[in-house]
């Protein structure tokens, strides 16, 4: 796709707001590569997965209202933003994007999502954050291997706050 | 039986709105809560707070058991379910009856009548209150497509145990009906446990019209007009009026008739509404359902009636007759209400819960606010985004719309995202204005235009 100066900077003004130091966007055709004044080189493998916003539009990564649209969680491995258990080396940290409830399966009965152990994919859902009645979809973001579940089910969680930790599968 | 102490069971503006009507009559009250709301302006209005519970509705506002224990230790003789939450189950009712708690509402029978959505469709048919051509008890997407060619493109497929939007899908095209089926069917058997749909004409431009009845057990049961809640974003109101716009005093009368005839059919006792849709091209009205409880949108036709109906409903529960008969009820003026959600319009109305740093709301002069809101007050991420009413009333719409944008333009919220500057684009929308919109304008044809003039401005 053909980016438009307007897009190009709306999308580093958007990177400028965002908590994260280095970005890298690449398109078939256009490659984008931001490191924040100061910002310490990071291992390459992990900040590629910082994503970007998305192209298309100004708007902010938008956790979308309805049940069946993903919402981006922020996969952010390196500068946790709250006193949390620290995530080793490697793993991936699966944050809760807003305040709400956090739901480990659809319903109270059923199967939850993920158990420690399991194989996900970027696209599958590992829980859902209810906030003020709407239910918000969590996918994973990256394919890999649940290897803690931080959150206690059916409790109150924070903007940001660890749920998961993943161990990203071999690219 | 004469009510003393009164056990309110819900929180926000609702629960504020009955402890200042139990006040007005000598009542007593206590607050029934959950462990985040012991701090809300209910529970600093009220006699006594009882926390029921932890934050999650499910495990207080939504538990049986705990609300009718909290009525009976705190010796409360009544309870007053407001809206949502346990307001329409008729097992909660019948729960506070055996406790002998007088439940302000109408009876288990016309709350279980009406709560399901097929049976509440029978009854009108055999009542002869006109329904939308359709068909029920659809349980394969092969049924679906043999009353789809008998009714006619588009349909719309409903859940027969739900409400609130779900398991709802508009069909145009018969080729896309097994998906829309299939998809339906699992949100309903989902949210309502029951993957039952029932599928009805989709009638393309739509005005919702609701008619406030009200019943007492001496017999009397009378309406108080209409209100038009066509302004909705997912079958969710955000702004309504009364009197309706397009209603001409023929149609007032049929809507008001096949209302007082359902609810006179279940013996109905206390504030209830019998909603209808309005088709605009056929100028026809259908029964789409009756709501056994107050309604968030009560106070536009408190407004031009003058007749407090939450008092209205405390009085006719303690088994006293209605204050006022059909012949006294007169309708005056034109009511505006706008709902006040914390929601960030711009990031699909995602809920934005959080503390208010600011929360000025108009003079009671200009209008009416309905609210538990108050600067410093955190909104919790637990329960409906709807954080305040605005009410106007005017001589006439002219003055009453003039007065909402007065209103909506002094109203200055600080903290967290909400639908005011939504509202009040929408209130000044020349199609609002004009009376010419249908329930999914909104959605359909405003939204964008909003969304891309915000997006410019910015």
């Amino acid at each position: 796709m053909e980016w438009t100066e307007k897009q190009i900077l709306e999308t580093l003004r958007l990177i400028e707001a965002s908590d994260y130091d280095e970005v890298k966007l690449e398109t078939e055709n256009f490659k984008l590569h931001v490191r924040k004044r100061g910002a310490p080189a990071v291992d390459p493998e992990h900040a590629a997965l910082a994503s970007p916003p998305p192209p298309s539009g100004p708007q902010p990564i938008a956790p979308t209202a309805s049940p069946s649209a993903p919402s981006s969680p922020s996969p952010a491995t390196e500068k946790a933003a709250h006193a949390d258990e620290a995530a080793p080396p490697g793993v991936i940290v699966i944050r809760s994007p807003m305040i709400g409830t956090f739901y480990r399966a659809p319903a109270p009965h059923a199967a939850p999502f993920v158990e420690t152990g399991a194989g996900v994919d970027a696209n599958d859902t590992v829980c859902l954050i209810e906030v003020m009645k709407l239910f918000n979809t969590i996918k994973a973001g990256i394919a890999g291997k649940v290897v803690k579940i931080l959150a206690q089910n059916a409790t109150t969680v924070k903007k940001d706050e660890a749920l998961f930790w993943i161990e990203p599968s071999a690219m | 039986m004469a009510i003393r102490r009164v056990l309110i069971a819900n929180r926000g503006e609702i629960a504020v709105r009955i402890a200042n009507a139990c006040r007005e009559l000598g009542l007593q009250t206590v607050l029934a809560c959950s462990d985040a709301d012991r701090d809300s302006a209910a529970a600093r209005l009220v006699d006594r707070v009882v926390c029921i519970g932890p934050a999650q509705a499910t495990r207080s506002y939504l538990d049986q058991d705990a609300v009718v224990t909290a009525a009976l230790g705190s010796g409360c003789d009544a309870l007053h379910p407001g809206y949502g939450f346990l307001s329409e189950r008729a097992q909660f009712r019948r729960l506070c009856d055996e406790a002998g708690v007088t439940f302000i509402g109408p009876s288990a029978d016309a709350i279980a009548a009406m709560g399901d959505k097929l049976t509440a469709l029978r009854l009108a048919k055999a009542n002869g209150i006109p329904t939308i051509p359709g068909c029920d008890g659809l349980e394969s997407a092969a049924d679906a497509w043999t009353a789809a060619e008998r009714i006619g493109l588009p349909v719309m497929l409903k859940a027969s145990a739900g409400g609130g939007g779900r398991g709802m899908r508009v069909v145009r095209r018969l080729e896309d009906l097994p998906a829309a089926f299939a998809s339906a069917s699992a949100e309903a058997q989902a949210a309502f446990g029951d993957g039952t749909l029932y599928m009805e004409k989709y009638v393309a431009r739509a005005r919702h019209i609701e008619v406030q009845v009200f019943g007492d057990t001496h017999g009397n049961l009378v309406h108080l007009g209409e209100r038009d809640c066509s302004v909705q974003r997912r079958h969710q109101k955000l702004i309504e009026e009364a009197p309706s716009p397009v209603v001409d005093p023929p149609m007032r009368e049929a809507l008001a008739a096949a209302a007082l005839k359902l609810a006179s059919a279940v013996g109905y006792v206390g504030a209830g509404t019998v909603e209808f849709i309005f088709d605009l091209d056929a100028r026809e009205f259908y029964f789409l359902e009756m709501n056994t409880r107050i309604q968030v949108e009560h106070p536009v036709t408190e407004e031009i009636t003058g007749i407090d109906l939450v008092r209205e409903q405390i009085r006719v529960a303690s088994g006293d007759a209605l204050s006022f008969r059909q012949h006294d009820v007169a309708f005056s003026g034109h009511a505006i209400e706008c709902r006040v959600n914390a929601e960030d319009v711009g990031a699909g109305f995602m809920p934005s819960p959080g503390t208010l740093m600011s929360w000025r709301a108009p003079e009671a002069a200009l209008a009416r606010v309905d609210t538990h809101c108050h600067a410093g007050y955190t909104i919790p991420p637990f329960y409906d985004s709807m954080i305040a009413k605005l009410i106007v009333r005017g001589e006439n719409r002219d003055q009453a719309l003039e007065r909402m944008l007065a209103a909506l333009a002094v109203f200055v919220v600080e903290g967290v995202h909400t639908t005011l500057r939504f509202s009040q684009a929408i209130v000044a929308d020349r199609a609002f204005l004009d009376a010419n919109v249908t329930t999914g304008w909104l959605e359909n044809e405003f939204l964008d235009r909003y969304l891309k003039l915000s997006e410019a401005q910015s």
